[in-house]
């Protein structure tokens, strides 16, 4: 009796959260779905950012987990299974999935979180690989172990689970992620989360401190698998079917990917990232087969360009280091290459009326012209250590960027079927652009930034 | 249940053969740069493409191959040469710029899923996703007569050339001047630079060699299940990983026993009627290896490196 009085409070409480949280949602969904982000392309932005937090958990301990993948297929299961199988309460579901992937991550994490770097990388893809094993092979096993006469069904094997209800809601994600967000913030700041930056930046100091590094080391382990869990309880209750393919060895690379593109510096760093990863593909998808290609470029270029992620640009000491326009450069490098890439590749399958970010292609010319102008001009300065890079290549990098922009303005390349040779031109290009002032001739102090072994 | 023991045990060597040519370009990566370079699958398939286009011409960018233009064998250095080329292209574009500026290994290994990514769409616009393969009765594919186990003539030749292989890099690693470099930007890249090797060139060799060795695999590959597709080192990614985890990181010996003995365990699971769980005992085999003794089968001490 008293417990249903509780459930309903806390239901009316969850109730009133998602209606103020639609209501402020659907003006910005509006507006999104207008520059071609619909709203189940926002969601998996979300469950990206979800999925980015639970590899920063580890991340931020310094440990090098790429089990992500795994735990999300725990969740993903068991809170479908709750949902289908036995009507669990959306929420419900989600907390089961959350702690059974907690529970699985307890016995894999004492034994493993020993390793070190690539070791507990590759540990952890073997962990997530038997779990898509088993995953996938659970009934059969099952059946022949208990009850032969009559086959148990649970995942269904390579088929997967279908016709899933759904019913993950953008709200649910925000209010999640909001949550999460809170929480790591306040984290950072507290005793616990000081130990774990305390273990990243150096195992041995933190032991001496008093630290037990083994606890906070599983605990964060524990924390990311539950977050992971959950994000694939909202990734399966989304896409309506699961399937063991889905949980590979690609995917935990992805979730890496995510946590790395968008910069460990800071908790903001893989949400940005994850949501990134989502919507660069989603964004060029007018490209058709190119798609994949220049997504691979793009997280290429932001690597090499920045490679303390996305959030670098957002740090004052971004725009500061190695002189005044370090900064300016770094990113009129990647505007240089993303506008010549996404630009030029499609032209043999794009009508002139398709547009990049509400932009035409006039506009869009002119603006590679002025970042490859920019970049031309900064690329000259000599930076404030000085003679960091030789003068003359870098004009040929600019002169190069100005000459494709040109040839692309007469309309040279626009034939058909040159898109490809542009592809390779432009990553040349891009590739140059990275590299030719960026070769320090001066390799006695290696940069405070190294960080090898720490969390590589 | 009886399987035929010498007939598995065949098959178990010649896929092993191929998995340990494939790993061998993992493990000298990962012992000269310290590094997972996961662009190395990538590199494989497009070994198996270069071939397939040297033997055939132009037509595979349409349609499927239906003759060749130049003898079968030539396949073989084709794709050595090509994906040495394009692993130091590789090397150039993706680990090149963040090793000079001391970056995380993680940025590394994030960089190669971009190069991978990058490649495998490459091939895909201009093959097509759709299998390719070469003309039926252009492989010598008939089981060779007279002995008492079936092995067919390319299996032979995959076998040889990879022991080949092997032998050659064993040599080039331990005897001769560029090993004793390679070996020494191993133990570490300053002192290395400091006794006057030119740094800069053996990461490109090392890169050119480990490419070579992933293009003869993917080319033997294509070559023995006659099918290639710009994913077919998806297959082999993961596995080669195993590889040289099994055999110790970085362990060149170590790649080549760990390569046969996953073959060993895939072909054996298979013949004695668990295929679904086959992989299931390779990674387990990983996992309790990685937690037992983490460097390997035969790898040395990571303090011993030090």
């Amino acid at each position: 009796m008293r417990v249903a009085i509780v459930i309903d409070i806390i239901n009316a409480i969850f109730e009133f959260i998602f209606n103020v949280l639609n209501g402020a949602l659907d003006p910005i969904l509006t507006q999104l779905a207008e520059i071609g982000f619909r709203e189940p392309v926002v969601q998996f932005m979300l469950i990206n950012a979800i999925l980015g937090l639970s590899i920063y958990m580890t991340l931020n301990c310094g440990l090098f987990s790429l089990a992500n993948a795994g735990f999300m297929a725990v969740g993903a299961y068991v809170s479908v299974i709750l949902t289908q199988k036995y009507d669990a309460e959306f929420g419900l579901s989600l907390l089961g999935g959350a702690l059974a992937a907690g529970l699985v991550a307890i016995p894999i994490g004492l034994p493993v979180l020993r390793l070190r770097s690539v070791y507990l990388a590759i540990a952890t893809i073997g962990f997530g690989e038997i779990v898509r094993i088993v995953v996938l092979n659970v009934d059969t096993i099952a059946t022949d172990l208990f009850n032969p006469d009559e086959p148990i069904e649970l995942t269904f094997g390579a088929r997967g689970i279908s016709r899933i209800p759904k019913l993950t809601e953008t709200a649910h994600l925000v209010f999640f992620l909001i949550l999460m967000g809170y929480l790591l913030y306040r984290m950072q700041r507290s005793r616990f989360g000081r130990a774990m930056t305390a273990i990243r930046q150096d195992e041995k100091v933190a032991t001496t401190l008093g630290i037990n590094v083994v606890y906070y080391k599983n605990m964060a382990f524990i924390l990311g698998a539950m977050i992971a869990g959950v994000a694939g309880g909202f990734s399966g209750h989304a896409t309506r079917i699961i399937t063991p393919k889905d949980y590979g060895f690609d995917k935990a690379v992805d979730i890496l990917a995510y946590a790395v593109l968008g910069g460990l510096g800071h908790w903001s760093g893989p949400i940005i990232g994850g949501m990134a990863l989502k919507a660069i593909p989603e964004r060029l998808r007018y490209l058709n087969e190119y798609t994949g290609a220049l997504t691979g470029a793009v997280l290429l270029l932001i690597i090499i360009y920045l490679p303390s992620g996305l959030v670098s640009l957002g740090q004052p000491s971004f725009w500061r280091r190695g002189g005044r326009f370090e900064g300016a450069r770094r990113l009129a490098g990647i505007g240089v290459a993303l506008i010549v890439l996404t630009n030029m590749l499609p032209l043999r399958n794009l009508g002139s009326d398709e547009v990049l970010l509400g932009l035409e292609y006039w506009h869009l010319w002119g603006l590679g012209a002025g970042v490859g102008l920019i970049y031309w001009i900064t690329s000259r300065q000599p930076a404030s250590t000085g003679g960091r890079f030789s003068l003359p290549m870098s004009a040929v990098t600019g002169l190069l960027a100005l000459g494709l922009i040109i040839a692309g303005l007469i309309g040279r390349i626009d034939q058909p079927g040159d898109g490809y040779y542009v592809l390779v031109f432009g990553l040349l290009l891009a590739t140059a652009a990275g590299v030719i002032p960026y070769a320090p001739q001066h390799t006695e102090t290696p940069p405070a930034e190294q960080v090898e072994g720490s969390h590589a | 249940m009886d399987i035929n023991v010498p007939q598995q045990l065949v098959n178990a060597l010649w896929l092993g053969g191929l998995y340990s040519l494939f790993a061998l370009g993992y493990a000298l990566i990962f012992s000269v740069l310290g590094l997972l370079n996961l662009s190395h699958s990538a590199v494989f398939a497009c070994g198996a493409f270069v071939g397939l286009y040297t033997a055939c011409g132009d037509e595979v960018f349409t349609t499927t191959c239906t003759e060749l233009d130049r003898p079968i064998w030539i396949v073989i250095p084709a794709a050595m040469i090509g994906a040495g080329i394009v692993s130091v292209a590789v090397d150039r574009v993706a680990f090149w710029p963040l090793r000079k500026r001391n970056a995380p290994r993680m940025n590394q290994l994030i960089s190669s899923i971009g190069a991978a990514a990058l490649l495998v769409n490459l091939l895909q616009i201009q093959f097509g996703a759709a299998q390719q393969r070469f003309p039926f009765g252009s492989i010598p594919n008939d089981p060779v007569s007279g002995l008492p186990v079936v092995i067919t003539p390319i299996q032979i030749t995959a076998l040889v050339i990879a022991l080949g292989l092997m032998f050659a890099l064993r040599i080039l690693v331990k005897r001769t001047r560029l090993g004793r470099e390679m070996r020494t930007v191993a133990f570490n890249e300053r002192v290395a630079s400091l006794l006057g090797v030119n740094v800069d060139r053996t990461y490109m060799t090392a890169f050119f060699i480990a490419g070579a060795l992933a293009g003869a695999a993917g080319m033997m590959y294509g070559l023995a299940f006659n099918s290639m597709t710009p994913f077919m080192g998806e297959s082999v990614s993961l596995k080669g990983l195993t590889v040289i985890v099994l055999g110790g990181l970085g362990s060149i010996e170590g790649a080549v026993i760990g390569g046969f003995l996953i073959a060993a365990i895939e072909v054996f699971s298979v013949a004695l009627g668990r295929s679904d769980i086959r992989d299931a005992f390779v990674f387990l085999l990983l996992f309790v290896i990685l937690v037992v003794r983490p460097r390997g089968l035969l790898g040395q001490g990571v303090e011993d490196r030090a």
